[in-house]
């Protein structure tokens, strides 16, 4: 091949990525804040050129019409386009389909193909199979990245090692979906392709909805369309870029580890003991708790810079548990005969499902008082104000948040002119 | 294994498929055609290249045709990352309701059984935990009705329905099964159906839903495509909610966007701390959703438009503070 030949096959930008911290910011503004442009990205630490790089990335591996540039004066932004109604599948898991291959990636495949029919072979017998196909092409067989490759498939579950008498023997591991016909294909693929957008982790399913179709496929099989009859409310599309920390927190929950983390713009690592995580869906944050000290750290996940699990934990020998403050809640909610008598069944059935886990009491006809003690009142503050007219607060509600409410709508009216 | 991982790369995947469609079919790939495949229309990096170069040959019969090295099938098997999330998604709660009991004990039985499935994971809405495991997930009525909709959607069948809403009206007839929604924030499903005559799509929480039937008769794409323009119809018609905030204020920024981020919408910045974000929702179904979320932001948040909404915003915060 010439050089003026190569030069035209040769792509003139990287299409794809060794490590995905290193854009998960971005792919998280363009997902959220999209208006940014180049330059407000050089001002949250972007440079130009990295904003170029990455750009050219998504907008390759993101399908047409998920993802679109346009302009705001002389200014160009890129922007995620995303609709729950038009299509539940989250686009932005393409974004973990661009790890970047070694040189030898073709052993992952040659190898699963010299074992596909039941064979159980030594690590030589492997690469010389290898050989005897490769023999006319003379590559260049690599003894280390052979190995590599029979590691990394063997850690992935996809081949399993046998040890008999000192000697490793490979084969491929036991395959779940030999054992379910095309229909219960198609009925684990529809139950897969729900649970991939409301689960914690929502790469895996992706990943699992991709095998099952392929595997379907490969029997000469229809394939399920990738856009299924699901749709969601609330499960937010930009999560997603979390979920590898959400899974680094997990192993480290599994194996008892702690995590070295970096938070929000603090160069300086922490070493929290992950406990639990929790999300809340109107903001489509995931938290981390953490038992570090005696009161349990919120910590938002979505700062985390580094993770990386050092140490096994010892089991906790105490809880040297200092009670976390409580503070009252107390809502008296008002429906006036004069109200609108649809409005007032909706806020009813709302309290239903939503206040159940308060102590309600009936005062009078009109009046009903829901009461109880929370560890932070002012995260049930957004909750409230979704009430509106129908609550108000009770004597017992501690006084600070009281204020702050009242605060907060004296401030709105004064933004909309109603007051001054 | 990471989860981020090279095994799941675009190009190598893209391989795979080539050389399992080539031995199924027996019909060699053209190069050219191949090379778009795994490069996904663009030129091949070095690392495309070389997978191009050592897993296919040329044809025997025909140089212009590539076919795979290895005249064997490659095997397709979930990694230990998805075994494992299969495993946590055969304890969900919600899952008797969208498998059969024959399927989940085969998988169960299949699973390997070590490892620990607890997840330690909490949902909540407003920072009120959600109660994952309802008892309508393991009532065999709303099991049955459940499964119902999804052997619909999947076989194409008419449905004839009865249900009823929280005003207490009562609804029936035939229908096309149209989708499922799932709403995380009150952890319940939807039934969506497209009335064929009123040329509309409706809602029903399958709780709410008395009776459900497959019909024999069966519907083609085509009343799919009516329910999808009805749907994107709503939201053309729908007037754009305009709403500005100052980002100056405590963590507004962040919650706003974070808030509105799964609709359509078009965001532009005024001056260094003024926002004006643009929602293109379907007023029909998001309406009360939207109203809850602009009121939960408080004083952070002004809608400019439409003057309908502002003044119901208006309306609702001054008699709160007025009642």
């Amino acid at each position: 091949m010439s050089s003026k030949e190569q030069k035209a096959t040769k792509p003139s930008y990287i299409k794809t990525i060794k490590l995905y911290e290193r854009c998960r910011n971005f792919i998280r503004n363009i997902t959220i804040y999209s208006y940014r442009s180049r330059q407000d990205y050089k001002e949250i630490g972007i440079k130009e050129r990295t904003y170029d790089d990455f750009k050219r990335i998504i907008l390759d591996c993101i399908d047409q019409g998920f993802i679109e540039e346009s302009f705001n004066g002389k200014e160009k932004r890129i922007r995620f386009n995303a609709d729950m109604y038009k299509s539940s599948y989250n686009h932005l898991v393409n974004t973990y389909f661009i790890k970047s291959l070694p040189n030898n990636a073709f052993y992952y495949i040659l190898i699963l193909q010299i074992l596909s029919e039941g064979d159980s072979l030594l690590r030589n017998e492997i690469e010389d199979a290898i050989y005897d196909k490769n023999y006319d092409k003379q590559l260049d067989i690599s003894t280390s990245a052979l190995y590599r490759a029979i590691c990394e498939l063997t850690d992935s579950g996809m081949l399993k090692a046998n040890k008999v008498k000192n000697k490793i023997y490979y084969q491929l591991a036991d395959n779940i979906l030999d054992q379910l016909t095309t229909k219960e294909l198609q009925e684990l693929y529809n139950a897969v392709s729900f649970f991939r957008n409301a689960s914690l982790l929502s790469v895996p399913g992706y990943y699992l909805t991709n095998t099952i179709s392929q595997y379907l496929e490969s029997q000469g099989d229809d394939c399920p369309d990738k856009n299924s009859f699901w749709q969601y409310r609330f499960c937010n599309y930009s999560k997603i870029v979390d979920d590898e920390v959400i899974y680094n927190i997990l192993q480290a929950m599994e194996n008892k580890k702690v995590l070295k983390i970096s938070y929000g713009n603090t160069i300086k690592s922490t070493k929290p003991v992950p406990e639990s995580l929790s999300t809340d869906y109107p903001y489509g944050r995931t938290y981390m708790l953490t038992a570090e000290h005696e009161v349990k750290k919120v910590e938002k996940i979505t700062k985390i810079q580094v993770i990386s699990p050092k140490k096994v934990i010892k089991p906790a020998t105490s809880q040297k548990g200092k009670k976390p403050a409580t503070r009252k809640l107390d809502l008296i909610f008002t429906f006036k005969a004069t109200d609108d008598e649809r409005e007032v069944t909706a806020i009813k059935h709302r309290l239903q499902n939503e206040a159940a886990w308060m102590h309600c009491t009936e005062l009078d006809k009109e009046h009903y008082r829901y009461t109880a003690t929370v560890q932070d009142a002012f995260a049930l503050v957004p909750w409230i104000r979704t009430f509106h007219k129908y609550v108000s607060l009770g004597s017992d509600t501690d006084a600070v948040v009281k204020e702050r409410l009242e605060k907060d709508k004296r401030e709105a009216l004064q933004k909309y002119g109603i007051i001054q | 294994m990471e989860l981020f991982n090279e095994l799941k790369n675009n190009s190598l995947q893209a391989a795979v498929k080539a050389i399992n469609t080539i031995h199924l079919t027996n019909q060699p790939i053209s190069k050219p055609g191949l090379e778009k495949l795994i490069t996904n229309n663009s030129s091949p990096s070095p690392q495309e290249q070389r997978l191009i170069n050592a897993l296919f040959v040329a044809d025997a019969a025909d140089k212009n045709l590539l076919r795979p090295v290895a005249a064997k099938a490659v095997p397709i098997i979930p990694t230990v990352l998805e075994m494992k999330w299969l495993k946590e998604m055969l304890h969900d709660p919600r899952i008797d309701c969208l498998i059969s009991a024959s399927l989940k004990e085969k998988l169960l039985q299949a699973m390997p059984q070590a490892g620990n499935s607890e997840q330690h994971w909490q949902q909540s809405n407003w920072n009120i935990p959600i109660q994952i495991d309802k008892p309508c997930f393991s009532s065999a009525a709303y099991q049955e009705k459940f499964k119902t909709a999804l052997e619909a959607l999947n076989s194409k069948h008419y449905v004839y329905y009865e249900s009823y809403d929280i005003y207490g009206n009562e609804y029936k007839g035939e229908a096309v099964p149209y989708k499922i929604e799932y709403c995380a924030n009150t952890n319940s499903f939807n039934f969506i159906m497209w009335n064929e005559a009123k040329q509309w799509t409706f809602k029903s929480d399958f709780a709410t839903i008395t009776k459900l039937r497959l019909l024999p008769q069966s519907f083609d794409n085509s009343q799919l495509r009516h329910a999808d323009d009805y749907v994107e119809r709503l939201k053309t018609e729908s007037e754009p909610i305009v709403l500005q905030f100052d980002a100056a204020q405590y963590n507004v920024f962040e919650r706003c966007f974070n808030i509105f981020s799964n609709y359509d919408k078009e965001i532009s910045r005024f001056d260094e701390d003024t926002y004006q974000l643009k929602i293109f929702a379907r007023d029909h179904f998001d309406n009360a959703e939207i109203v809850q979320n602009i009121l939960s932001l408080g004083s952070s948040i002004v809608v400019s438009s439409p003057q309908k909404l502002r003044q119901q915003i208006i309306a609702a915060i001054q008699e709160s503070f007025t009642r």
